[in-house]
């Protein structure tokens, strides 16, 4: 018996001191390391097992079935050794977020492999909890499969966009601090713009591609526009001596407006109304290129303001190397198509660009005439509405309510809740999505009606259309 | 006659119980609702009758306007804080605070979700038990919803204690954002841990009640009191979702995330009931799976045949509810993506075609895997028939079929690449492939599959049965035309879809999806009503099944949780950096949004994680169990229901 | 699916086959064109093109 408990003690010597030589010969690589660090999170328990082998082995002398529970404790213990050079290898990779170079290896679902090998090779043995051992392995494996997946395709981590800083004076800036301040708008951070999927305030690289050869599937990719700019205003379709010629649904950004005549204004016109002007094969599906999918980009959702879109602007022609126009231009080409009352104010309204102006401060007064709140709230851009003048537009339904109304509250797909003609045209200011004619697509008139009308004003509106009727004059607006 | 009265009786007092039960139950609900409405109340009336101009100047009660609903209401609350990076607003440990809460949620989700569907089922399968003329059958039932009672009641306890854990990693990691939610749904939050108590109370009557509420009257009221279970847990389940609904499109609050005194509009925002009904969908689901998962491994550890029959038919019933809610859990997905995009455009746009979008493709693909799972049980199920043999056959054609289909499915529409990578493929789709990664290709690749899904389960219901009616030719000739049709209708549609404009084309789905549907019930239906009474080849002998067939249900059962982690991950991480959507910004070091990869890691950690404790779990309950009730389902030679669906 | 069941003639089946196929085109023509119609859209737009 003595002799046994010297023996053993000797074995666990010998057996430790072999682990610890593997440890330290090991060259410094970093499979080396993953094994210290599967040895420092889990020796407590491989000591426990050998503890156990060696009692079966030393204690049990009589125990016949002595050679089984040792090579059963060999077994566990390969098996826990594993399991743990697992566990190590996520926890050294956890952090790992790299996608630098495609196809890098991201070795962290292996961990799930070598975790669903083990159960397996312990089900092998240990009989009383096979089946357990067999599932939580076939889990572990097909969890590995997804996890699998996952990290073998391409790895995108978005950064969110700066925090809310109050805009400096962009004229203020030099060319340089103005171009990097528009490229934070555009992609979330100075030089994210080589990134795929950097995405800014702006939002810009949701639908655009920005580089050369970058995926640009839903809107034209914007490399080189400044120069291509010169000869898109020469395409017939922009028609540059007389915007009523246009083929869109929207002809001008506002009546008068006219057209652009410097790259500056054309881009400027491109944001103000995207519709004026859609470039082939970008038009929303459907309508043969006549309307722009894209959003006027300083009204929500979006909401830049003229300062951010001056820098917007200049990174688009500095980054090209050309000489970006000075601020003043490009703040007199975006005065020429966005009018007076539609312009956002400046930044420094709470949260990002979606919250939208500041409540209490809507931009119609509502005292003014109900053909002014017309013109103010833009209704004439999209929709035909008779007695307003300039009021011809196709994008949304013709608004003859005392008409229309009547046979859209009867219209089976109406889920709405109005039951009158006047609560029929609220609701279709305040949610326009409730019910939308056909064939017009939803999601076009802006939402935030309710945030730029007030009570009075939209009082006057719907004081107005639910007189219209087709076929009949317009009453006189007072 | 009398004893028919007396069975009506017995319902109506068992009605009128249930009744004054949810009565006594939702009062707290209705106590604190006047609370909150009152000062709403005035609020849609303002948004029909006009008020006054503008209250600029000063006044008592200052007012703004809904961000959500557009109505006017009193400022209440105060406005949202802006945090920054710091141990005020974020403490934390040495770690991702943001990795902490998602395992600290997921967990407490899936124990949740499961502690919600599982009593669902538990009705319908007693309800059953009760209608069931059958004595033998009827016994059958009770003990397998009593079963599943005693699942959930370990799990239950545990939700509770992962709910306190997740709780308290809310306040203690993010604070500030804790307590601003906690502000504006005070009276929300201690309506749910109201109903927390009389959900406890009921499940605890309800579970041991069971053997003395056994007969008559008294078994009314049991099953009453599961209606009870179910309403209240149902309740509680769309408050907590009206948080999460708040977070990712608030209402009630104005821009600067004031509370505005109307309660109803800060639960009601315009998420939270498609995501109600997904969840709810998602949890039965999810439910069965679990269950299907327990009985597999019940199944695999049985040590006799009648424990074997017991559950494998146990898998089989939980496999087919899991299923039955899987086929309608897309459309409802469709209705939340579309509410979503009617919200906000962008935030839709992130979900399926920006940062988010190769998520939906790993999800794309696990629905494929689990149909294929399905079926591949589904074929397994036919050992367990005499006279199945006759559709071993057709087996292989059919996984050519799903294979094809599955293949199309998943073949990614365009991908984000490198300009190399785009180079090199000569455009951003595959000149051949490409072909088949477009809505119409895929449209009618899912449809087909579900078809034959469809199929697989007619063939399953007839595996050991000749119909005796008189009509059956004229039934089998039918139902081959209806499927014969409607897979050349789903593949016509298809191919239909590349000749004509996109606009024309998206209208395509409804028909494609109606033809399916056609098949599911018409096919079911008909098909059942043909097995009516239909001679039996040889018996359905329950148990006799491959072990693979017990992993078929592990594969589904893990896959429904891995989806699970995926669309809940996709569903929150959509916020982007926001706390709650464009009222309350993320400052803390964590806002930005993980890649996939590591998203997929740490879904299967909380996967895995679920599964080893829930393994636990069934463990602990195999070692209770192994004296007395084994001899119990020995006992019994119960008729085996084979058409139990 | 079509399953043997003796004493029916091949010649009713294949008559009861072929009806039924008739039948199943019928209802979902009829039901692609109803939806599509629903829908607001058309469609034999294909055909009328």
């Amino acid at each position: 018996m003595a002799n046994a408990k010297v023996l053993g003690g000797i074995t666990a010597l010998m057996i430790a001191g072999a682990i610890g030589a593997v440890l330290t010969i090991l060259p410094d690589s970093g499979a080396s390391q993953l094994m210290r660090k599967a040895f420092s999170l889990g020796w407590p328990g491989g000591l426990v097992i050998i503890t156990l082998m060696l009692y079966f082995q030393f204690g049990r002398t009589k125990d016949p079935n002595r050679g089984q529970l040792v090579f059963k404790s060999i077994v566990g213990l390969l098996c826990y050794s594993m399991f743990f050079i697992a566990i190590a290898n996520y926890a050294t990779n956890f952090n790992d977020e790299s996608f630098g170079a495609p196809g890098e290896p991201r070795f962290l679902p292996v961990s799930l492999i070598m975790i669903t090998v083990s159960c397996f090779t312990m089900a092998m043995y240990f009989k009383g909890l096979r089946v357990l051992l067999q599932i939580g392995g076939f889990m572990f494996f097909v969890a590995s499969c997804l996890a699998g997946f996952g990290n073998w395709l391409p790895q995108v981590k978005a950064d969110p966009p700066p925090a809310e800083e109050k805009t400096a004076d962009v004229r203020q800036m030099s060319v340089q601090e103005r171009a990097d301040l528009g490229e934070k708008i555009i992609f979330g951070a100075v030089g994210a713009s080589g990134t795929q999927g950097a995405i800014g305030k702006g939002q810009c690289p949701l639908c655009h591609g920005f580089q050369k050869g970058f995926l640009s599937e839903r809107a034209p990719n914007l490399f080189g526009v400044p120069k291509r700019a010169e000869d898109q205003m020469k395409d017939p379709r922009y028609s540059q001596k007389d915007p009523s010629k246009r083929d869109t649904v929207q002809k001008e950004a506002c009546p008068g407006c006219g057209t652009a005549s410097t790259p500056a204004e054309y881009i400027a016109e491109s944001h103000a109304c995207p519709n004026c002007y859609v470039v082939a094969g970008f038009g929303v599906k459907g309508t043969n290129d006549k309307e722009s999918p894209m959003p006027a980009i300083h009204k929500p959702p979006i909401g830049l303001s003229i300062d951010e879109l001056i820098a917007v602007d200049t990174w688009l022609f500095a980054r090209e190397g050309s000489e970006p126009p000075t601020p003043d231009e490009i703040e007199a080409a975006y005065k020429k198509f966005i009018p007076e009352s539609d312009r956002p104010k400046p930044a420094g309204a709470p949260g990002a660009a979606p919250a939208g102006p500041v409540p209490g401060a809507p931009v119609v007064t509502g005292d003014e005439p109900v053909n002014e709140i017309f013109t103010k709230a833009l209704c004439f851009a999209c929709h035909t509405i008779p007695g307003i003048p300039g009021a011809v537009g196709a994008v949304g339904p013709k608004l003859v309510e005392k008409t229309n109304a009547p046979q859209r509250l009867k219209d089976p797909a109406y889920k709405g809740k109005a039951t009158s003609v006047r609560e029929y045209i609220m609701e279709s200011i305040l949610t326009p999505s409730m019910y939308v004619v056909k064939p017009f697509p939803d999601n076009v008139m802006p939402k935030d009606f309710g945030k730029k009308l007030n009570a009075a004003a939209i009082n006057k509106i719907i004081d107005y259309l639910s007189q219209l009727e087709e076929g009949k004059e317009p009453p006189k607006i007072k | 006659m009398a004893t028919l009265n007396k069975q009506a009786q017995k319902k109506i007092w068992a009605f009128f119980a249930l009744g004054t039960f949810v009565g006594l139950l939702l009062m707290p609900l209705f106590l604190s609702l006047p609370v909150g409405a009152s000062g709403g109340a005035p609020a849609p009336a303002a948004s029909t009758a006009p008020p006054a101009a503008q209250p600029a100047d000063a006044k008592p009660v200052e007012k703004s306007r809904d961000i959500w609903y557009k109505t006017e209401g009193p400022v209440i609350g105060a406005p949202a804080p802006k945090t920054t990076d710091g141990p005020k607003d974020y403490p934390r440990y040495n770690f991702e605070s943001r990795v902490l809460l998602w395992v600290a949620n997921q967990q407490h989700l899936y124990y949740g979700s499961f502690v919600l569907a599982v009593p669902i089922f538990c009705m319908v399968v007693e309800y059953l038990g009760i209608i069931t003329k059958d004595k033998a059958l009827a016994r059958k039932y009770d003990q397998l919803a009593y079963d599943f009672v005693k699942i959930s009641l370990t799990a239950y306890s545990l939700t509770a204690i992962l709910g306190g854990i997740l709780v308290f990693t809310y306040l203690t990691l993010y604070p500030t954002f804790f307590g601003y939610l906690a502000s504006i749904f005070r009276p929300v939050m201690h309506t749910y841990a109201l109903l927390f108590v009389a959900e406890s109370g009921t499940l605890y009557i309800y579970y041991y009640g069971w053997d003395k509420m056994r007969e008559g009257f008294l078994k009314w009221v049991h099953v009453s009191m599961s209606v009870i279970l179910n309403v209240i847990g149902t309740v509680l389940m769309m408050l907590a979702n009206s948080w999460i609904a708040f977070m990712q499109s608030p209402a009630g609050v104005d821009a600067d995330g004031r509370y505005l005194g109307n309660i109803w509009h800060v639960i009601h925002t315009t998420l939270w009931n498609p995501i109600n009904v997904h969840r709810i969908l998602g949890n039965m689901a999810f439910g069965g799976g679990v269950v299907a998962a327990y009985a597999a491994y019940r199944f695999l550890t049985a040590k006799t045949d009648e424990e074997r029959a017991h559950y494998d038919w146990m898998g089989y019933v939980a496999m087919f509810i899991g299923v039955c809610f899987l086929i309608p859990l897309p459309f409802a997905g469709y209705w939340l993506m579309r509410e979503v995009y009617a919200y906000r455009q962008q935030m839709g746009i992130t979900l399926m075609g920006g940062l988010l979008a190769w998520l939906f493709i790993i999800q794309a693909v696990m629905i494929g895997a689990l149909f294929l799972t399905t079926n591949y049980y589904l074929w397994q199920g036919l050992e367990r028939m005499r006279g199945a043999e006759r559709y071993q056959k057709y087996i292989k054609y059919m996984v050519f079929v799903l294979i094809t289909c599955f293949i199309v499915w998943l073949t990614p529409h365009t991908m984000v690449m490198t300009p190399a990578e785009l180079k090199a493929m000569g455009g951003q789709q595959h000149p051949v492939l490409g072909n088949y990664g477009v809505m119409s290709a895929k449209n009618g690749a899912i449809n087909t599959i579900i078809t034959t899904t469809v199929l697989s389960f007619i063939m399953y219901q007839r595996g050991n049965k000749v119909p005796t009616v008189k009509w059956a030719p004229l039934g089998d000739a039918f139902l081959f035309g209806l499927f014969t049709m409607a897979y050349v209708n789903i593949i016509w549609l298809a191919v239909y879809g590349y000749y004509i404009p996109a606009n024309v084309r998206v209208g395509l789905s409804v028909p494609q999806v109606a033809t399916t549907l056609s098949c599911l019930f018409i096919g079911v239906t008909l098909n059942s009503i043909m097995m009516k009474g239909a001679k039996e080849l040889g018996p359905t002998v329950w148990g006799q099944i491959s072990v693979r067939s017990q992993y078929a249900l592990i594969m589904l059962a893990t896959a429904f949780t891995w989806m699970m982690g995926l669309m809940g991950y996709i569903r929150s991480s959509v916020r982007l950096f926001w706390h709650v959507n464009e009222i309350m910004r993320d400052n803390s070091p964590w806002a930005f949004t993980h890649t996939i990869g590591f998203a997929a890691n740490m879904i299967s950690f909380n996967v895995l994680f679920f599964w080893m404790t829930i393994l636990f779990v069934f463990w602990l309950g195999s070692l209770g169990v192994k004296k007395a009730p084994a001899a119990a389902s020995v006992g019994q030679k119960v008729p085996v229901p084979a058409g139990s669906h | 699916m079509a399953e043997q069941t003796g004493q029916i003639s091949k010649g009713a089946k294949i008559g009861m086959a072929v009806a039924s196929l008739i039948l199943a085109t019928a209802y979902f023509t009829f039901l692609d064109y109803a939806l599509m119609n629903i829908q607001g859209l058309d469609y034999f737009y294909l055909f009328r093109k």
